[in-house]
């Protein structure tokens, strides 16, 4: 018998839907359970008492913290429609990227959390446009998504880069991923947002943009 | 074919020393290649243009970065003996969260802690002391991390035991005092061969230290 999947997840995390998105690429049925990140739930506590933090994965009442490790267990429990290359020099590189977005990640909220009459940071757009540069030129190449033909992991770790890159233009002003000078990268967010599971699981943007804006006040 | 394995390194990284003891472990036979990360060799530059750092294995020509992802490669290719991650799906993702959790808290207190004075290393002492904590209590009774034998986290963190002089000189504490399941822990990690026949002398890495901090103007 299949023991029952939960995820504690929420609605304006790009964490959260990195797990969405596994889980529904692969077929597997879950409990979703909303938290209130202002007002966290005895449950999450007691299944992150380290981080404190979402997503957070419960099989069969043991609990997985970590988008990464989440991911790593997803594809290491059910198999099917692989994320993950079979050969381990292309696993390597793998998560090599993977682990590049999540570091530089933080460089880009430096972008977002600054005050809104505050110009934006030269030095962080500098570092957001050579990160993109690097990410089409060294990881994506002409491939049409990071996995090659299917989406993997890879570009599941990046998914957030669609909203939060279009958020850094309507909030910022700052616009990084022009498809005169990084065409690649351009077409890929183009082509992902187009993948009927991502489609389905991606919070409305103009909501989210909303939530962005309230919570830097 | 016999496999070529290089490794670029750097004799304190605690970083450098989880790929050291992995290669061990395995018995595997390998090129050990020391950088100078003031002048670093054109094989690096090549071979990790992104990031340009140590630990960086080649394997047959092609280049692994990111010592815990060079860790599970090492696992991976060579399996036929001396499991460094466990079979379970379940545990494997607890070994590698608490891989994470070193990786991004340990490192960086401890740097704070010898770089830093007055009120910013008080500061770094205390988040110390709690992240050192926190990983006492995750051991708990366990003779390892791992449970029975010897795992992913005892590798990812084992190594930071040769900076442990280091922390207790600059932060003015004793490691033993605060940390007397840890310390244990190490005591019996080191009398395992490619941990002890790896990890530098606690006082070379203090030396270091004074080196790097006369280099960089921290006194």
């Amino acid at each position: 018998m299949e023991e029952k999947v939960k995820l504690l997840g929420c609605w304006t995390s790009g964490y959260s839907y990195r797990v969405i998105w596994a889980l529904k690429l692969k077929g597997v049925e879950y409990d979703y359970i909303e938290e209130d990140l202002r007002n966290k739930s005895d449950m999450l506590l007691q299944f992150n008492p380290v981080h404190k933090k979402i997503p957070v994965l419960v099989h069969g009442g043991k609990p997985i913290a970590e988008s990464l490790v989440i991911l790593e267990y997803i594809e290491e429990t059910w198999p099917e429609s692989p994320l993950l290359p079979k050969d381990s020099y292309e696993r390597a590189l793998a998560r090599f990227w993977i682990k590049f977005g999540d570091d530089k990640g933080r460089t880009l909220s430096v972008l977002f959390f600054q005050a809104p009459e505050e110009k934006p940071d030269e030095n962080a757009i500098k570092e957001v446009v050579e990160f993109l540069k690097i990410l089409e030129e060294k990881a994506l190449g002409d491939k049409k998504y990071f996995g090659g033909n299917n989406i993997g992991l890879v570009d599941i770790a990046y998914g957030w880069l669609c909203h939060w890159l279009r958020a850094l233009e309507d909030m910022r002003g700052v616009k990084v991923l022009e498809p005169s000078t990084l065409p690649r990268l351009h077409a890929w967010v183009e082509n992902f947002e187009q993948i009927p599971v991502i489609q389905e699981n991606l919070p409305d943007y103009t909501k989210w943009l909303a939530h962005l804006k309230s919570r830097r006040n | 074919m016999a496999d070529e394995v290089v490794l670029l390194d750097f004799w304190p990284s605690m970083f450098g020393m989880r790929v050291r003891i992995a290669l061990a472990e395995k018995g595997i036979k390998y090129q050990y290649k020391e950088e100078d990360l003031r002048h670093k060799s054109e094989l690096l530059l090549k071979m990790n243009p992104v990031h340009k750092q140590i630990p960086l294995l080649i394997h047959n020509g092609k280049p692994v970065c990111e010592s815990l992802i060079i860790v599970q490669y090492i696992d991976e290719v060579w399996n036929h003996k001396s499991p460094l991650l466990p079979s379970d799906p379940y545990q494997r993702a607890h070994a590698r969260f608490w891989a994470d959790f070193v990786d991004r808290k340990v490192y960086g207190v401890g740097r704070k802690l010898w770089a830093t004075k007055g009120e910013e290393q008080e500061a770094a002492k205390k988040e110390f002391l709690e992240i050192y904590k926190t990983l006492e209590s995750e051991l708990g009774e366990k003779p390892y991390f791992g449970g029975e034998t010897f795992g992913f986290v005892d590798l990812s963190f084992v190594t930071f035991y040769s900076w442990f002089y280091v922390y207790e000189n600059f932060g003015k504490f004793s490691m033993e005092a605060e940390f007397p399941q840890i310390v244990a822990w190490v005591k019996r990690c080191m009398q395992k061969e490619s941990i002890a026949n790896t990890l530098p002398d606690q006082k070379k890495i203090y030396e270091f230290v004074l080196e790097l901090k006369k280099i960089f103007g921290l006194e």
